[in-house]
Protein backbone atom coordinates (compact mmCIF):
# COMPACT_ATOMS: atom_id res chain seq x y z
CA UNK A 1 0.00 0.00 0.00
CA UNK A 2 1.42 3.38 -1.02
CA UNK A 3 1.67 6.10 1.61
CA UNK A 4 1.90 9.86 1.53
CA UNK A 5 3.20 12.05 4.32
CA UNK A 6 1.93 15.62 4.08
CA UNK A 7 3.33 18.42 6.18
CA UNK A 8 1.33 21.60 5.90
CA UNK A 9 2.91 24.89 6.85
CA UNK A 10 0.48 26.98 8.90
CA UNK A 11 2.98 29.75 9.70
CA UNK A 12 2.19 33.45 9.40
CA UNK A 13 3.05 33.92 5.72
CA UNK A 14 1.62 30.65 4.50
CA UNK A 15 -1.54 31.43 6.39
CA UNK A 16 -1.83 34.79 4.65
CA UNK A 17 -1.29 33.03 1.36
CA UNK A 18 -3.97 30.40 1.84
CA UNK A 19 -2.94 27.47 4.00
CA UNK A 20 -6.37 27.37 5.67
CA UNK A 21 -7.85 26.26 2.34
CA UNK A 22 -5.17 23.62 1.97
CA UNK A 23 -6.04 22.23 5.37
CA UNK A 24 -9.56 21.53 4.07
CA UNK A 25 -8.09 19.59 1.14
CA UNK A 26 -5.88 17.69 3.55
CA UNK A 27 -8.96 16.74 5.61
CA UNK A 28 -10.74 15.52 2.50
CA UNK A 29 -7.77 13.46 1.36
CA UNK A 30 -7.53 11.92 4.79
CA UNK A 31 -11.18 10.95 4.74
CA UNK A 32 -10.83 9.41 1.31
CA UNK A 33 -7.53 7.58 1.71
CA UNK A 34 -7.55 7.08 5.47
CA UNK A 35 -4.30 5.60 6.75
CA UNK A 36 -2.59 6.00 3.38
CA UNK A 37 -2.37 9.71 4.12
CA UNK A 38 -0.45 10.87 7.13
CA UNK A 39 -0.69 14.54 8.06
CA UNK A 40 1.48 16.86 10.10
CA UNK A 41 1.68 20.62 10.56
CA UNK A 42 4.60 22.97 10.93
CA UNK A 43 5.15 26.66 11.53
CA UNK A 44 7.60 27.58 8.75
CA UNK A 45 9.39 25.81 5.94
CA UNK A 46 11.66 28.77 5.21
CA UNK A 47 10.13 29.69 1.87
CA UNK A 48 7.55 32.19 3.09
CA UNK A 49 7.40 34.42 0.01
CA UNK A 50 6.48 31.44 -2.13
CA UNK A 51 3.76 30.13 0.15
CA UNK A 52 1.65 28.42 0.85
CA UNK A 53 4.20 25.67 1.21
CA UNK A 54 3.57 22.00 1.77
CA UNK A 55 6.05 19.18 2.23
CA UNK A 56 4.88 16.05 0.48
CA UNK A 57 7.00 12.97 1.12
CA UNK A 58 9.92 15.19 2.09
CA UNK A 59 9.77 17.48 -0.94
CA UNK A 60 8.76 21.12 -0.40
CA UNK A 61 6.10 22.28 -2.85
CA UNK A 62 5.56 26.04 -3.16
CA UNK A 63 2.67 28.26 -4.27
CA UNK A 64 0.42 25.31 -3.69
CA UNK A 65 -3.21 25.61 -4.66
CA UNK A 66 -5.89 23.21 -3.41
CA UNK A 67 -6.06 21.55 -6.87
CA UNK A 68 -2.29 21.22 -7.09
CA UNK A 69 -2.11 19.57 -3.67
CA UNK A 70 -4.87 17.14 -4.44
CA UNK A 71 -3.38 16.16 -7.85
CA UNK A 72 0.07 15.70 -6.33
CA UNK A 73 -1.19 13.37 -3.62
CA UNK A 74 -3.53 11.42 -5.87
CA UNK A 75 -0.74 10.98 -8.42
CA UNK A 76 1.60 9.52 -5.83
CA UNK A 77 -1.03 7.18 -4.48
CA UNK A 78 -2.10 5.92 -7.87
CA UNK A 79 1.36 5.70 -9.43
CA UNK B 1 1.44 44.32 44.06
CA UNK B 2 0.53 42.39 47.17
CA UNK B 3 -3.12 41.89 46.32
CA UNK B 4 -5.20 42.14 43.19
CA UNK B 5 -8.74 43.39 43.09
CA UNK B 6 -11.24 41.33 41.15
CA UNK B 7 -14.04 43.68 40.07
CA UNK B 8 -17.48 42.65 38.82
CA UNK B 9 -20.21 44.99 37.63
CA UNK B 10 -23.76 44.15 36.64
CA UNK B 11 -26.43 46.71 35.93
CA UNK B 12 -29.73 47.13 34.19
CA UNK B 13 -31.81 50.22 33.42
CA UNK B 14 -35.30 50.80 34.72
CA UNK B 15 -37.93 49.30 32.44
CA UNK B 16 -38.52 51.58 29.47
CA UNK B 17 -35.26 53.53 29.83
CA UNK B 18 -32.37 52.97 27.52
CA UNK B 19 -29.77 54.52 29.73
CA UNK B 20 -29.05 53.43 33.25
CA UNK B 21 -29.16 56.29 35.73
CA UNK B 22 -26.43 54.66 37.80
CA UNK B 23 -22.78 55.00 36.87
CA UNK B 24 -19.71 53.09 37.94
CA UNK B 25 -16.24 54.51 37.53
CA UNK B 26 -13.06 52.58 38.15
CA UNK B 27 -9.66 54.22 38.26
CA UNK B 28 -6.37 52.64 39.12
CA UNK B 29 -3.33 54.61 40.07
CA UNK B 30 0.07 53.41 41.19
CA UNK B 31 -0.91 51.87 44.48
CA UNK B 32 -4.69 51.89 44.71
CA UNK B 33 -7.96 51.29 42.93
CA UNK B 34 -10.80 53.76 43.22
CA UNK B 35 -14.34 52.62 42.57
CA UNK B 36 -17.23 55.07 42.55
CA UNK B 37 -20.85 53.98 42.27
CA UNK B 38 -23.24 56.84 41.73
CA UNK B 39 -26.99 57.02 41.34
CA UNK B 40 -28.38 60.15 39.64
CA UNK B 41 -31.67 61.72 40.58
CA UNK B 42 -34.53 60.23 38.57
CA UNK B 43 -33.86 57.94 35.65
CA UNK B 44 -32.88 58.05 31.99
CA UNK B 45 -30.55 60.56 30.35
CA UNK B 46 -30.68 63.19 33.06
CA UNK B 47 -29.91 60.72 35.83
CA UNK B 48 -27.21 59.16 33.72
CA UNK B 49 -25.47 62.51 33.23
CA UNK B 50 -25.65 63.34 36.94
CA UNK B 51 -24.31 59.95 37.93
CA UNK B 52 -21.57 59.92 35.30
CA UNK B 53 -20.38 63.38 36.26
CA UNK B 54 -20.37 62.49 39.94
CA UNK B 55 -18.44 59.29 39.52
CA UNK B 56 -15.92 60.73 37.07
CA UNK B 57 -15.23 63.82 39.16
CA UNK B 58 -14.89 61.80 42.36
CA UNK B 59 -12.62 59.15 40.90
CA UNK B 60 -10.35 61.60 39.13
CA UNK B 61 -9.94 63.96 42.06
CA UNK B 62 -9.35 61.18 44.56
CA UNK B 63 -6.78 59.52 42.35
CA UNK B 64 -4.90 62.83 42.36
CA UNK B 65 -4.89 62.90 46.14
CA UNK B 66 -7.64 65.49 46.70
CA UNK B 67 -9.29 65.06 50.13
CA UNK B 68 -12.86 63.86 50.46
CA UNK B 69 -14.29 67.18 51.64
CA UNK B 70 -13.02 68.97 48.55
CA UNK B 71 -14.24 66.17 46.33
CA UNK B 72 -17.77 66.46 47.71
CA UNK B 73 -17.62 70.27 47.44
CA UNK B 74 -16.59 70.05 43.83
CA UNK B 75 -19.32 67.56 43.00
CA UNK B 76 -21.97 69.74 44.59
CA UNK B 77 -20.71 72.84 42.84
CA UNK B 78 -20.42 71.21 39.44
CA UNK B 79 -23.57 69.19 39.04
CA UNK B 80 -26.26 70.81 36.93
CA UNK B 81 -29.33 71.77 38.92
CA UNK B 82 -32.61 70.03 38.22
CA UNK B 83 -35.05 72.55 36.68
CA UNK B 84 -38.06 71.08 38.44
CA UNK B 85 -36.70 70.13 41.84
CA UNK B 86 -34.08 72.88 42.03
CA UNK B 87 -31.45 70.49 43.38
CA UNK B 88 -28.33 68.94 42.04
CA UNK B 89 -28.37 65.53 43.39
CA UNK B 90 -26.84 62.16 43.05
CA UNK B 91 -25.93 59.64 45.69
CA UNK B 92 -22.59 57.90 45.71
CA UNK B 93 -20.38 55.31 47.31
CA UNK B 94 -16.65 55.74 46.98
CA UNK B 95 -14.20 52.97 47.71
CA UNK B 96 -10.46 53.30 47.57
CA UNK B 97 -8.52 50.08 48.08
CA UNK B 98 -4.76 50.10 48.31
CA UNK B 99 -2.55 47.28 47.10
CA UNK B 100 -1.79 46.27 50.68
CA UNK B 101 -5.48 45.76 51.52
CA UNK B 102 -6.10 49.07 53.33
CA UNK B 103 -9.42 50.50 52.24
CA UNK B 104 -11.38 53.68 52.69
CA UNK B 105 -15.11 54.00 52.10
CA UNK B 106 -17.35 57.05 51.84
CA UNK B 107 -21.07 56.64 51.38
CA UNK B 108 -23.67 59.25 50.66
CA UNK B 109 -27.30 58.17 50.61
CA UNK B 110 -26.67 54.88 48.82
CA UNK B 111 -27.71 51.63 50.52
CA UNK B 112 -25.01 50.50 52.96
CA UNK B 113 -22.19 48.56 51.37
CA UNK B 114 -21.88 44.95 52.51
CA UNK B 115 -18.64 43.41 53.67
CA UNK B 116 -18.18 39.65 53.53
CA UNK B 117 -15.48 37.68 55.31
CA UNK B 118 -15.68 33.89 55.65
CA UNK B 119 -19.32 33.94 54.49
CA UNK B 120 -20.19 36.37 57.30
CA UNK B 121 -22.10 39.30 55.81
CA UNK B 122 -22.03 42.65 57.63
CA UNK B 123 -23.22 46.14 56.78
CA UNK B 124 -20.52 48.77 56.49
CA UNK B 125 -21.99 51.58 58.56
CA UNK B 126 -19.12 53.97 59.28
CA UNK B 127 -18.96 57.21 61.19
CA UNK B 128 -21.27 60.02 60.22
CA UNK B 129 -19.63 63.24 59.11
CA UNK B 130 -21.00 66.50 57.78
CA UNK B 131 -19.25 67.48 54.59
CA UNK B 132 -20.49 70.47 52.58
CA UNK B 133 -23.90 70.19 54.24
CA UNK B 134 -24.17 66.59 53.32
CA UNK B 135 -24.08 63.65 55.65
CA UNK B 136 -21.36 61.28 54.62
CA UNK B 137 -20.57 57.96 56.28
CA UNK B 138 -16.88 57.19 56.36
CA UNK B 139 -15.16 53.93 57.18
CA UNK B 140 -11.66 52.50 57.07
CA UNK B 141 -11.25 48.78 56.56
CA UNK B 142 -8.44 46.34 56.09
CA UNK B 143 -9.10 43.70 53.47
CA UNK B 144 -7.68 40.21 53.62
CA UNK B 145 -7.50 37.59 50.91
CA UNK B 146 -10.98 36.41 49.91
CA UNK B 147 -12.80 39.38 51.47
CA UNK B 148 -15.67 40.72 49.40
CA UNK B 149 -17.31 44.14 49.30
CA UNK B 150 -20.67 44.58 47.60
CA UNK B 151 -21.92 48.04 46.67
CA UNK B 152 -25.41 48.45 45.21
CA UNK B 153 -27.67 51.24 44.06
CA UNK B 154 -31.08 51.60 45.69
CA UNK B 155 -32.63 49.84 42.71
CA UNK B 156 -31.40 46.67 44.40
CA UNK B 157 -32.88 47.32 47.84
CA UNK B 158 -36.11 48.52 46.19
CA UNK B 159 -36.29 45.53 43.88
CA UNK B 160 -39.63 43.78 43.96
CA UNK B 161 -41.79 46.73 45.00
CA UNK B 162 -45.16 46.24 43.42
CA UNK B 163 -44.16 42.75 42.40
CA UNK B 164 -42.72 39.80 44.33
CA UNK B 165 -41.46 41.86 47.30
CA UNK B 166 -44.19 44.40 48.05
CA UNK B 167 -41.96 46.32 50.46
CA UNK B 168 -38.85 45.91 48.39
CA UNK B 169 -35.95 43.55 48.98
CA UNK B 170 -34.43 45.88 51.58
CA UNK B 171 -30.94 45.68 53.04
CA UNK B 172 -31.86 42.77 55.31
CA UNK B 173 -33.40 40.95 52.37
CA UNK B 174 -30.26 41.51 50.34
CA UNK B 175 -28.11 40.11 53.15
CA UNK B 176 -30.38 37.10 53.37
CA UNK B 177 -30.21 36.62 49.61
CA UNK B 178 -26.42 36.73 49.65
CA UNK B 179 -26.21 34.30 52.57
CA UNK B 180 -28.60 31.76 51.16
CA UNK B 181 -28.59 31.91 47.39
CA UNK B 182 -25.43 33.46 46.04
CA UNK B 183 -22.37 31.39 45.33
CA UNK B 184 -19.61 33.52 46.79
CA UNK B 185 -16.78 31.33 45.54
CA UNK B 186 -17.22 32.51 41.95
CA UNK B 187 -15.55 35.50 40.32
CA UNK B 188 -16.75 38.98 41.20
CA UNK B 189 -18.52 39.19 37.86
CA UNK B 190 -20.42 35.95 38.57
CA UNK B 191 -21.50 37.23 41.98
CA UNK B 192 -22.63 40.59 40.58
CA UNK B 193 -24.63 38.90 37.80
CA UNK B 194 -26.30 36.51 40.23
CA UNK B 195 -27.48 39.35 42.52
CA UNK B 196 -28.72 41.38 39.56
CA UNK B 197 -30.66 38.41 38.20
CA UNK B 198 -32.43 37.86 41.52
CA UNK B 199 -33.41 41.54 41.55
CA UNK B 200 -34.86 41.19 38.08
CA UNK B 201 -36.84 38.15 39.17
CA UNK B 202 -38.19 39.93 42.26
CA UNK B 203 -39.27 42.75 39.94
CA UNK B 204 -41.05 40.22 37.72
CA UNK B 205 -38.54 41.17 35.01
CA UNK B 206 -39.82 44.74 34.97
CA UNK B 207 -37.38 46.72 37.15
CA UNK B 208 -38.96 49.92 38.50
CA UNK B 209 -35.57 51.53 39.08
CA UNK B 210 -32.02 51.31 37.76
CA UNK B 211 -30.23 48.37 39.29
CA UNK B 212 -26.45 48.27 39.78
CA UNK B 213 -24.37 45.76 41.65
CA UNK B 214 -20.61 46.14 42.07
CA UNK B 215 -18.56 43.38 43.64
CA UNK B 216 -14.96 43.73 44.77
CA UNK B 217 -12.95 40.75 45.87
CA UNK B 218 -9.38 40.69 47.07
CA UNK B 219 -7.24 37.87 45.77
CA UNK B 220 -3.65 36.94 45.10
CA UNK B 221 -2.46 38.53 41.87
CA UNK B 222 -2.18 36.17 38.91
CA UNK B 223 1.12 36.55 37.10
CA UNK B 224 1.74 35.66 33.51
CA UNK B 225 4.60 35.80 31.04
CA UNK B 226 4.42 35.88 27.26
CA UNK B 227 7.38 34.96 25.08
CA UNK B 228 7.13 36.34 21.58
CA UNK B 229 9.88 36.39 19.01
CA UNK B 230 13.34 34.81 18.94
CA UNK B 231 16.27 36.76 20.47
CA UNK B 232 18.45 38.88 18.18
CA UNK B 233 21.46 36.68 18.71
CA UNK B 234 20.93 32.97 18.33
CA UNK B 235 23.37 32.31 21.16
CA UNK B 236 20.80 33.75 23.57
CA UNK B 237 18.13 31.13 22.85
CA UNK B 238 19.02 28.96 25.84
CA UNK B 239 19.19 31.83 28.30
CA UNK B 240 15.89 33.33 27.16
CA UNK B 241 14.06 30.03 27.35
CA UNK B 242 15.46 29.44 30.84
CA UNK B 243 14.28 32.87 31.93
CA UNK B 244 10.84 32.21 30.46
CA UNK B 245 10.50 29.20 32.73
CA UNK B 246 11.48 31.00 35.93
CA UNK B 247 9.03 32.12 38.60
CA UNK B 248 5.57 31.09 39.57
CA UNK B 249 3.84 32.45 36.47
CA UNK B 250 1.40 31.32 33.85
CA UNK B 251 3.07 31.00 30.47
CA UNK B 252 2.05 31.70 26.88
CA UNK B 253 3.98 31.79 23.61
CA UNK B 254 3.04 33.95 20.62
CA UNK B 255 4.98 32.92 17.56
CA UNK B 256 5.67 29.74 15.61
CA UNK B 257 9.43 30.11 15.50
CA UNK B 258 9.51 31.03 19.17
CA UNK B 259 7.46 27.95 20.03
CA UNK B 260 9.89 25.79 18.06
CA UNK B 261 12.85 27.23 19.94
CA UNK B 262 11.23 26.48 23.30
CA UNK B 263 10.30 22.99 22.16
CA UNK B 264 13.87 22.33 21.02
CA UNK B 265 15.61 23.75 24.10
CA UNK B 266 13.29 22.07 26.59
CA UNK B 267 12.79 18.91 24.60
CA UNK B 268 9.04 19.39 24.64
CA UNK B 269 6.59 18.35 22.00
CA UNK B 270 4.87 21.11 20.03
CA UNK B 271 1.53 19.91 18.80
CA UNK B 272 -0.34 22.09 16.30
CA UNK B 273 -4.09 21.87 16.73
CA UNK B 274 -5.42 21.83 13.18
CA UNK B 275 -8.76 23.22 14.18
CA UNK B 276 -9.69 26.39 12.32
CA UNK B 277 -12.31 27.98 14.55
CA UNK B 278 -11.73 31.14 12.58
CA UNK B 279 -10.08 30.70 9.20
CA UNK B 280 -8.77 34.26 9.22
CA UNK B 281 -6.28 33.30 11.93
CA UNK B 282 -3.65 30.56 11.97
CA UNK B 283 -4.38 27.62 14.30
CA UNK B 284 -3.07 27.42 17.85
CA UNK B 285 -0.82 24.73 19.32
CA UNK B 286 -0.18 23.04 22.61
CA UNK B 287 2.97 22.33 24.58
CA UNK B 288 3.30 20.69 28.00
CA UNK B 289 3.57 23.25 30.79
CA UNK B 290 2.44 26.16 28.59
CA UNK B 291 -1.10 27.51 28.86
CA UNK B 292 -1.30 28.69 25.31
CA UNK B 293 0.73 28.67 22.10
CA UNK B 294 -0.39 30.88 19.22
CA UNK B 295 1.02 32.21 15.97
CA UNK B 296 2.67 35.63 16.36
CA UNK B 297 1.97 38.72 14.27
CA UNK B 298 -1.52 38.02 12.93
CA UNK B 299 -2.86 36.80 16.26
CA UNK B 300 -1.32 39.69 18.19
CA UNK B 301 -2.65 42.19 15.64
CA UNK B 302 -6.16 40.82 16.07
CA UNK B 303 -5.89 40.80 19.85
CA UNK B 304 -4.78 44.45 19.82
CA UNK B 305 -7.65 45.37 17.49
CA UNK B 306 -10.18 43.72 19.78
CA UNK B 307 -8.77 45.47 22.84
CA UNK B 308 -8.60 48.85 21.17
CA UNK B 309 -12.20 49.94 21.73
CA UNK B 310 -11.67 49.54 25.47
CA UNK B 311 -15.08 47.92 25.76
CA UNK B 312 -14.14 44.27 25.38
CA UNK B 313 -15.31 42.05 28.23
CA UNK B 314 -14.49 38.48 29.05
CA UNK B 315 -18.01 37.36 28.31
CA UNK B 316 -17.80 38.68 24.71
CA UNK B 317 -15.13 36.13 23.90
CA UNK B 318 -16.06 33.43 26.39
CA UNK B 319 -17.13 30.94 23.72
CA UNK B 320 -14.56 31.81 21.07
CA UNK B 321 -11.60 29.52 20.60
CA UNK B 322 -9.54 31.26 17.90
CA UNK B 323 -5.97 32.22 18.84
CA UNK B 324 -6.66 35.91 19.48
CA UNK B 325 -9.70 35.26 21.68
CA UNK B 326 -7.83 32.62 23.65
CA UNK B 327 -4.93 35.01 24.09
CA UNK B 328 -7.24 37.78 25.30
CA UNK B 329 -8.97 35.48 27.77
CA UNK B 330 -5.58 34.52 29.09
CA UNK B 331 -4.42 38.15 29.33
CA UNK B 332 -7.59 39.39 31.02
CA UNK B 333 -7.24 36.73 33.69
CA UNK B 334 -3.75 37.94 34.60
CA UNK B 335 -3.07 40.90 36.89
CA UNK B 336 0.64 41.21 36.21
CA UNK B 337 2.03 40.41 32.80
CA UNK B 338 5.66 40.21 31.72
CA UNK B 339 6.22 40.54 28.00
CA UNK B 340 9.46 38.97 26.79
CA UNK B 341 9.97 40.14 23.24
CA UNK B 342 12.62 38.89 20.85
CA UNK B 343 13.53 41.17 17.97
CA UNK B 344 15.02 38.68 15.50
CA UNK B 345 13.00 38.75 12.31
CA UNK B 346 12.37 35.58 10.36
CA UNK B 347 14.76 36.03 7.40
CA UNK B 348 12.15 34.46 5.17
CA UNK B 349 9.85 37.37 6.04
CA UNK B 350 12.36 39.94 4.89
CA UNK B 351 12.29 39.16 1.20
CA UNK B 352 10.74 41.96 -0.82
CA UNK B 353 8.71 39.33 -2.69
CA UNK B 354 6.36 38.86 0.22
CA UNK B 355 3.05 39.92 -1.30
CA UNK B 356 1.68 41.54 1.87
CA UNK B 357 2.93 43.65 4.72
CA UNK B 358 3.43 42.21 8.18
CA UNK B 359 3.25 44.55 11.16
CA UNK B 360 6.28 44.92 13.38
CA UNK B 361 6.38 42.80 16.48
CA UNK B 362 7.97 45.52 18.59
CA UNK B 363 5.33 48.17 17.89
CA UNK B 364 2.52 45.64 18.28
CA UNK B 365 3.70 44.57 21.71
CA UNK B 366 4.32 48.14 22.76
CA UNK B 367 0.74 48.91 21.83
CA UNK B 368 -0.56 45.80 23.55
CA UNK B 369 1.22 46.88 26.69
CA UNK B 370 -0.45 50.31 26.62
CA UNK B 371 -3.88 48.75 26.16
CA UNK B 372 -3.33 46.34 29.04
CA UNK B 373 -2.07 49.09 31.34
CA UNK B 374 -5.22 51.07 30.52
CA UNK B 375 -7.14 48.07 31.80
CA UNK B 376 -5.34 48.20 35.10
CA UNK B 377 -2.79 45.44 34.44
CA UNK B 378 0.78 45.78 35.61
CA UNK B 379 2.86 45.14 32.54
CA UNK B 380 6.61 44.92 32.08
CA UNK B 381 8.30 44.56 28.73
CA UNK B 382 11.76 43.26 28.03
CA UNK B 383 13.42 43.36 24.64
CA UNK B 384 16.28 41.11 23.61
S1 LIG C 1 5.43 30.49 6.95
FE1 LIG C 1 5.25 28.84 5.66
S2 LIG C 1 7.21 28.75 4.85
FE2 LIG C 1 7.41 30.35 6.28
Amino acid sequence: MKKVRIELCVGTSCHMLGSADLSLVVDLLQQEYEEQVEVGYCTCLGACAKGPNVKVNGKVLSEVTPEKLKTEVVNILSA
Amino acid sequence: MKWALDIGIASIAKLGEELCGDAVEILKNDNSTIVVVSDGLGSGVKANILATLTSKIAANLLSKGVVMKDVVDTITATLPICQIRQIAYSTFTIVQIFDDGQAYLAQFDNPNALFIRNNEVTKVLGTVKEVSERTIKEKSLVFEEGDILIVVSDGVTHAGIGALKPLGLGEEGLIELIKTRINLTGTSQDIAEQVKEYCEIYSAMEPGDDITVVVLKLRKPVRGVILSGPPLSKGEDVRIVEEFFTGNRRRAICGGTTANIVAREKNLKLHIIPDYCDTSLPPTASMPGIDLVTEGILTLTRAVELLEGGKLQLKDIKNKEDGASQLLKWLLQCDEIDLMVGLRVNPAHLTPDLPFHLGQRSSLLQHLRELLVARGKKVTIKWF
